[in-house]
Formats: structure tokens, sequence, C-alpha cells
């Protein structure tokens, strides 16, 4: 019997070509869509959870209030992590890892040398912590000696392709000192919040560093992480660890009213719930995962309902073959079974369909990630899961109403031609319709929101000028000075600087006093010369910029509004800020500009003169480069002429602004980017949905077509007519679609610190753009059937 | 085989009723060729979809095999059809997806016959009906008189009691029409009880005895004229 279903499934599928195609379409993509996101929820969810005790694996972080205002850091000083191992039992495992942001030189000989990002200093511990394998050398020693390193296998392959890396030396750094290689490990797992391409042992750290590693407020920029013995209870340990920070740190802002508190945060909670600002790999958010989840589960909806709504639209072809058959004997449960084979079969070929479009669309849809998924890293259970979902729970969902009403149909009805559900009365497939307008016009709605808000980020005023300007990294003030003395000789600078940062890149963070506030503010702090404000394009406020790079100007300070506002100056210029002991005089107030990303407000900044930045703050210094007449392409070989020329043994590290001020956009562009393919497909769908149904409704009208015409219709009334009736539910979709997308997207909207007004017009735009593609397409498909001889349409019934 | 008593069917609508079947009373025996005619609307149809346990008639008594079945459910009408009825259409409704070979194999499927049963009774029913070179043909590539020899292939193939035709040669030409009807003609010869529903009296002619219904009640019942001569001749 399966057979016979089986055989008339496929012959089914093949005499209605239309039909089948939009299912095998429609079907295919919508599992692909699911497939690719499912990988990409997966991996979300998954991340950080691959190590073996992940869930007892706690990195320290700092909760700081000052005066109420509340910072949270992921760092912890390098002192903290040795103290809490050593005073807390549940404590049995400490390990510190330290990144510095910048990309690491790697020299192979005097002439040859690569940059590599994320090299870490990783204690000895890091092996018993974390669940990375360590190919080669062993896991006890391979980090323990000074000028130790681990190189990830790429990077070994990279540097040795030819040789056995173990035991070779490389020298690191703009002081090109010397390591041993001592181990290989595994490349990083992409799921990973920890991102290494090589490991420093960490008293190489100590070796090569002068800040002071043992004091609890000084030097906070490592990464300590703590296992917990299973079954501790962390909001205790929490609680236990408060005397410890008073005796360590507290005391010493006792009535200043800062505090500090050490906080244990789950490893696997840093990629979703993580509230610091800024992490080792950008973090993401839950809801995204939740936007996305619900975006697959839409584009599974349409293709569904599109399967159902077009199995009932052709039932009526098959009504005849359905009386027939129960004519001759076959019950309810023959029908379902028969009609249930065939969306079974349908859902099967559907979903191998898929998988080829997932293996296909896979390099773009990482490219615009910036992920590595693949199907093959899926573990063995999901595909269990997935094909349960998919052909069990989703094909019988889609194939068991269609079954079930077509296997309630009377043969004696059918036989008579009455098979048709009799006008005014409620048809499912118009319940199929509104909710797939429904959908489709939210996304549009929430496609466009999305588009608008990220060109806004890109586009809006920052307050400086981003564009012909390219930041190369030096190391010393002196440094910079020769290459700024270098380069100025050239007719294509246009103008340059010096500065211990710029915007988008780390900066410090400090507290200052202030004269008649108790304790003060925290402010951000760079140091710059004189030419900063015109090369960056910055204005003044109020007051004046430095008049010149000389030690004079070392007691003098300029702010920007924000620092005026969080003081409550009125008349800022003359007043002090007191830092270190020094007193430094107000000379000149900055219009605010977006140093930070714009996912932050702008926050006090206070700007010194770079003569005058302390010797303890060490590298890097930035020279910015304002350059025209001359194309991108070619500035870079331009600097690197004039870099060979004086540093012939320094790699030049440098970036254009405007590119890196848009990585700071990154995942939200690709957020958008897959947001708006996504909903493309999901309309695509929904209107392959429409053609079917519109393409089966013509059908069925043809005599009525015929009828009209024969009594003096014309082509035009009754192509209306045909498509008066998708406007009724397109209409309804509308009003109910359109507040609900308006709802959702004012609350995402809500969640930057610069956000677009909500444009209205996207409600009105998403419901004529429904419309019109509908309309389209019903009187595409009724056209023909329209223009019909009455003669034939009405011969054919 | 088949007894009727006082057998209405009443179709209702909000605003109509409409009675299209008024106490009809009648016996058919085994074996028998009964024609049905009458002018259009007159009941033949709903008469027939009763006898065929499609439909259940409003009131009276129906009797088929001995048994009561008025008052069935679809279930059990389903399987009383499938095993002691084949039918015959005006318009063959063969599947069209389907070849002569599946059409004819479709009821005894649902009788759950085994593969190689199936292909056995099938194939010996199509070589019967001299249409076994057509098996692997669809329905659209053979004329319409063969198309109603698969129909009736696919009547017969699970040896039923009774066929019930409706205007089985309605649709063909003369030719083709006589060819159906000395198919059933063989059929009730071997045994078959035959119903026919039609038009013709040509048609009716082959039957053994006509039931004339006029506004759902029987006016006459009688002898077909054919018959009546060839049972004079025969004497």
């Amino acid at each position: 019997m399966f057979k016979h279903y089986l055989i008339t499934a496929l012959k089914v599928s093949r005499r209605h070509p239309l039909f089948s195609l939009i299912n095998f379409f429609g079907l295919a993509t919508a599992i692909a869509v699911c497939l690719m996101i499912f990988l990409y929820v997966h991996r979300e969810l998954t991340f950080d959870r691959f190590h073996e005790n992940a869930e007892d694996i706690y990195r320290i972080s700092l909760h700081m209030n000052i005066q109420g205002e509340v910072m949270d850091e992921p760092v912890s000083s390098h002192a903290m992590g040795p103290d809490i191992l050593q005073e807390f039992p549940e404590v049995i495992e400490m390990t510190r890892l330290s990144h510095w942001y910048e990309p690491v030189t790697i020299w192979q000989d005097d002439d040859r040398y690569m940059s590599v990002e994320y090299g870490l200093y990783a204690e000895s511990t890091f092996f018993d912590m974390f669940s990375f394998r360590l190919l080669r050398g062993n896991t006890k020693t391979a980090l323990e000696d000074p000028y130790s390193l681990v190189l990830s296998e790429t990077l070994a392959h990279e540097l040795f392709p030819h040789a056995d890396p173990m035991g070779q030396v490389l020298r690191l750094g703009s002081r090109q000192q010397a390591y041993r290689i001592t181990g290989i490990i595994e490349d990083c797992p992409s799921n990973s919040h920890i991102r290494y391409n090589l490991l420093r042992s960490y008293p190489s750290l100590l070796e090569t560093s002068s800040a002071n590693f043992y004091e609890w407020d000084a030097n906070i920029n490592a990464m300590t992480y703590v296992k917990l013995a299973p079954g501790s209870d962390v909001a205790q340990l929490k609680e236990k660890t408060k005397p410890l920070t008073y005796e360590k740190v507290n005391y010493k802002f006792e009535g200043m009213g800062v505090n500090i508190a050490i906080g244990y945060f789950p490893i696997t909670d840093i990629r979703l719930h993580s509230p610091f600002g800024a992490d080792m790999v950008e973090t993401g958010t839950i809801s995204k995962v939740w936007i996305f989840s619900a975006v697959a589960l839409f584009v599974l909806f349409i293709a569904g309902f599109n399967y159902v709504n077009l199995t009932i639209a052709k039932s009526g072809k098959r009504a005849r073959e359905v009386g027939l058959r129960k004519v001759l004997g076959a019950n309810k449960l023959n029908l379902t079974r028969q009609f249930y084979t065939e969306t079974l079969l349908i859902t099967g070929i559907s979903f191998i369909l898929g998988l080829l479009l997932v293996e296909f669309s896979m390099p773009l849809f990482n490219h615009t990630l910036g992920t590595q998924l693949s199907l093959a890293d899926t573990p063995w259970w999901s595909w269990v899961v997935i094909l349960f979902i998919f052909v069990g729970v989703f094909g019988m969902l889609a194939g068991l109403y269609p079954a079930w009403f077509m296997a309630a149909f009377q043969p004696v009805k059918i036989l008579k031609g009455e098979f048709w559900n009799k006008p005014g009365r409620f048809q499912p497939r118009n319940l199929l319709l509104l909710i797939q307008f429904m959908v489709s016009m939210a996304l549009i709605v929430c496609t466009l929101v999305v588009t608008l808000q990220i060109r806004h980020l890109y586009n809006r005023d920052l307050g400086f000028n981003s564009k012909g300007l390219v930041v190369i990294e030096t190391d010393t003030y002196e440094e910079a000075t020769l290459l700024l003395n270098a380069l100025e000789g050239y007719p294509w600078v246009r103008n340059q600087a010096a500065g211990s940062s710029f915007p988008g890149g780390n900066i410090y963070m400090e507290g200052v006093e202030i004269q008649g506030m108790e304790p003060g503010i925290m402010t951000s702090r760079i140091w710059t010369d004189y030419n900063y404000k015109d090369a960056m394009g910055l204005q003044m406020y109020e007051g004046h910029w430095f008049s010149g790079d000389g030690e004079f100007e070392a007691e003098n300070v300029i702010v920007n509004q924000a620092f005026v506002r969080k003081t409550g100056w009125d008349d800022p210029i003359g007043k002090t800020v007191g830092r270190g002991g020094y007193e430094y005089r107000v000379i000149g107030v900055l219009q605010d500009f977006h140093y930070q990303s714009l996912h932050h407000e702008i926050e006090p900044l206070m700007v010194n003169i770079l003569s005058s930045r302390p010797n303890y703050l060490e590298r890097p210094y930035w020279v910015v480069s304002d350059y025209s007449d001359i194309n991108e392409s070619e500035v870079v070989p331009a600097i690197g002429d004039v870099w060979k020329d004086l540093f012939p043994n320094k790699a030049l590290s440098y970036h254009f602004l405007s590119e890196h001020l848009q990585m700071q956009y990154v995942n939200e562009r690709s957020f958008g980017r897959l947001f708006m393919g996504f909903t493309i497909l999901a309309i695509i769908i929904a209107m392959l949905g429409v053609l079917g149904l519109s393409s089966f409704m013509a059908q069925q009208k043809q005599k009525e077509m015929g009828i009209r015409k024969v009594l003096g219709a014309s082509l035009i009334s009754i192509l209306s007519g045909m498509a008066s009736g998708f406007v009724k539910w397109v209409l309804v979709a509308a009003i109910i679609a359109l507040p609900l997308a308006y709802w959702y997207m004012e609350k995402w909207l809500a969640e930057f610190a610069y956000a677009i007004d909500f444009p209205s017009w996207t409600l009105l735009a998403a419901a004529v753009a429904m419309l019109i593609l509908s309309m389209s397409i019903v009187i595409f498909q009724s056209y023909r059937a329209a223009n019909t001889s009455p003669v034939e349409s009405l011969a054919c019934e | 085989m088949i007894k009727t008593v006082e057998l209405t069917k009443v179709f209702r609508t909000e605003e109509v009723e409409t009675t299209a079947l008024n106490k009809v009373c009648f016996e058919i025996g085994e074996g028998e060729f009964v024609a049905i005619m009458g002018p259009s609307g007159c009941g033949k149809s709903t008469l027939l979809n009763i006898l065929g346990l499609l439909d259940n008639p409003s009131g009276g008594q129906y009797f088929f095999l001995d048994h009561e079945v008025s008052g069935h459910s679809e279930k059990q009408r389903a399987n009383l059809r499938k095993r002691n009825i084949g039918f015959v259409f005006q318009n063959f409704n063969l599947i069209d997806e389907l070849s002569v070979f599946e059409n004819v194999e479709l009821p005894l499927i649902y009788l759950g016959y085994s593969s190689a049963e199936r292909k056995q009774r099938v194939e010996e029913v199509l070589e019967q009906m001299q249409i076994m070179h057509r098996k692997n043909h669809f329905p659209l590539q053979l004329s319409g008189g063969q198309q109603q020899r698969v129909a009736v292939c696919r009547a017969v193939v699970t040896k039923p009691h009774i066929i019930l035709a409706d205007e089985p040669t309605g649709n063909l030409d003369s030719t083709h029409g006589d060819e159906v009807m000395n198919l059933l003609e063989t059929l009730n010869k071997n045994g078959t009880t035959i119903i026919m529903v039609t038009h013709s009296q040509r048609d009716a002619s082959y039957a053994q005895r006509i039931i004339r219904l006029f506004d759902g009640q029987i006016v006459t019942e009688d002898k077909s004229t054919e018959f009546v001569l060839a049972a004079a001749a025969a004497q």
C-alpha cells in the first residue's frame, strides 16, 4: 500500500509542476534558512561550553561604584587571582591571561616578519582550566618557563611549512624578544570567547614589564579565571570576597563613596549575557538569538502555510480522485495516509534540497557573519532532532490538515461536482494567507528600520573628520616625532598629529578630583600634540586649544562638553582638575565628539599635551596622518617607504580610520544583512504562495469569468474583481501586523544610545509594497484566464 | 438481493425542500439486469447512489444482501461497498495520474490483496476485456470506448455481486456504446447482477426489466422490449 502511495505522490508532483516547484522551492529554502539559523543559534548557545568543567569556570570581574556611577569591567588586577585562590577553599584552580589588543610582530629573520592578532600571555595552569587541546608539547610545562611560546596549529604550519616548529626560536614584538616554541595548540574553536593565535608564557610578561603585578588596584588588565569546586555557592563566595576586597583595596577609598566589588561571572554566559562593554571578541546578545530564531520560525511557517494552502487549493483538482477512491473502497484512514505520504515525500525531498542549498550558501553566510559554521560540525543528536522537527512535526502539521480536509470529501457531492466550500463560509486558507501577509509586512518594516538604523550609525556626524585619515602605530614618543618629521615634507600629507589614542581606539579611564566635588569623576583621558585638533577636525566649544607642544602646556587641560556637564560647571575655563598629585587648569572645552562607538553615550574626556604623558603608560603612540591628492592604495606603500627608511627592523602597523570605525558596527552590519536576506527569502516564499493560490483561483473562476464576459464585463472589471479578494486580506493583515511591528521596533531602537526616530513611513511602505506585489501577481495570473475566449472557458467546465 | 421499502430521499436547503425519491418500493433478484429510466431530475441518480451505498435514504428501508442498511454509517457502507459493488460511470472516472493497470488495481489495494494476487487478478481481467495491450497507458491516451472498458475492468476486478452503471454509454458513440453494453451483458450472463441508469431505450433493451421513475416515484416496472422479444423467440 505504501508503495502505491509513494508512486501516486510522485505522479501527482509531476502532474502539477507549478505547485510542485513552489512547494519544493519554498520548503527547501525555508529548511535551508532554518538550518543555517539553527547552526548560528547552536553556535551562540554553545559558546564556551566545550570546556570539560565549563559550568564551574568563572571569570573574575570588577564592579566599581563611584558615587552611584556603576562600571562593570571584565578584567581584574594581576594580584587578585592568587589571593583569591589562596583564601577560599572552594576556588580550586586559577589561571590568568593577559591580552594586549595590538597585533604581535613575529620576526622570522631580519627582513621577514608578520603581524599576528590575539597573542596572549597565559599561565601554565591554562591547560588545567580549559579544554583547549595541546597537540604537541607538555601541558604542565609548555607555558612554565619565561619566553616559552605555544603556537596555534595554523600559525605553526604557516611559519614552518617544511620544518618541525618544536624547539625553534622566534623573535617577537618591537624588542625582538626571543621565544622558544614549546607547544602546538589546536586552532581556537570559533565558539570560544578566548581567542588565541599564540600563547606566551606568563613569566615572560613578568620579566618584560615594569608594571605593578602585586597590588589590587594596579595594572587592572588581567583576565583571571577560577574553577570552583562542584556545587559551590557563587553568591556566598562573592559575599566572602568582600572583606578581602576591603582589606586589599577598599580601605583606601573609605569615606569617598567609592567601592570595588569582585564578581564571578560564568564563562558560559559571557557570549550572550555579558554586561561588559568590551571583551576579547565581540559579544553577542540573546535578543539577536531570539530574533533569528523567530525569523526561522516565520520562514518555516510561511513555507508551511504555502504548502497547506496550495494543497487545499489543488484539492479541487483532486476531488474527483478522492471521491473515486472512496467509491472504490478507500476509507478516511487510507486517504489520510496517502496524502500524508505525499507530504512526507515532498518534505523529505525538500529537506535534501535544503541541505544542498545550505552547503552552497554556507560560504556567503559565514562571510557575512564572520563565522566558520559548517554542517559537519553539527552533533549527531541534533540531526535526529532536526529530522524529527522537519519531517515529523512539520510534515505532520503541514500534511495533516490537507489530508484531513480532502479525506472528508463526500463522494456523492464530489461526483456531483459540489465539493467547494460554500461562498461566505470561513475558509482556513484565508487565515493562512492572512498570517503570511502579516509576517511579510512585519518583516518588511523590521528590515527597513534595521537598515535605516545601521545607516544612521554609519552616517552620523561623529564630531570629527574620519575620512582620509591613516593611523600608524609607534612605540615611543620619539619614534612618533621622527615619523611626523619625515612625513611632513610629502605634498600629500595635508595635516598630521600624534596622540595616545584615536577615536575608536583604546583609551585610558581615570578618576580625577574636581574642585568642590567629592570624590571626583571618572573620565577618559588622552594625550595629544598641538596638531591633533586640526588633523582630526575637532571643534572648540569655548576657550582655546593648546598653543604649542612645549612643556608650558603640561599644566593645561582641555575637556569635552560631557565633562563639563558631569561636573556641573557654569564657567569651566580656569577651573582645575586634579590627578595623581598634579593640578591641571582647564583652558578650553571641545565640542562633544564620538571617541567611542555609538553604542556608548559620549562620556567625559580630558586631553593633555602629549609631551607630558607619563612614562609608565608606555606605548603605543599613534600618528594620525590626513592625506589628500593620493589614493588609499598609494598611501600605504608611500608611508611604508618612509617607515622602512626610519625603522628598517620594525614592522609597520597601520589602519585607515574610517575602516576601523566601520569595524565597530560589524555585528550590526552582518545582522542587518542577514536579516534583510532572510526577509527577502521569506517574502519570495510568501509571494510564491500568492502566485500558486491566484493561479488556482483563476482556474476555479474561469467559468465565472466566461459568463461575466458573455454578459459584457470588461477585462479591467474582471481583473479588479479577482484582485479585490486579496486586497481585503492585505488590509486586514496591515491592521494587525503593523502596530505589532511598530511596538517591537520601538523597543529595539531603545537599545541604542543614538537611535533614529521610528520612521512611520515604513509602515505605509510595507503595506503598499505588499499590496503592489500581491496585486501584480494576482493580476498577472488572472490576465491569462480572463483573456481566454468565453467559449473555451465555458466549454471546459 | 436488493429490496427497498418506501425508500425516500429528501434534500433540504434553508428555503427549499425537494423530495427526490418518494416511497419507492422494488426488489431485484440475484443475476438480474435491471435498467432504471426516466427524465432528468426524476431521481435516477439519487436512487443509484443509495443502492450503491454512497448515500443514505431519508426514510424507508433498504435491504442489501438481506441486511437492512439504511442506517449504516459511512464506514459500514464503505466496507460493504468495496466488497460487493462495482461502479461504472458515464464519464469513466479513471484517475488520470494512474496507468490502466494501476487504475484497475486500485480496489484490490483497498481490499488488502497482496501485490502478487493483485497482479494476477488485474491481468486476468484485462485479458478478459481485451485491453491487456494498453495496461501501461494512461487514461488520456485511450479512446472513450477503451476508457470505459478499463472502468468496467475496475468494476469487475473484485468480483462484486452487483455492478451499478450510471449512463455507461452516455459519453460514447454508438459503436463503442454497443461494445460496452455487450460487455455488461456478458457479465450478467456469467451471473453478475447489473443495475443500470440510462436515458437510452437501446441500452435499456439489454436489461431484463425496466424501472421507470417520474418525480421520485416508480411509474411502471416492466420487462424490456428486447427481452420480451428474445424470450418469445426462445419459446
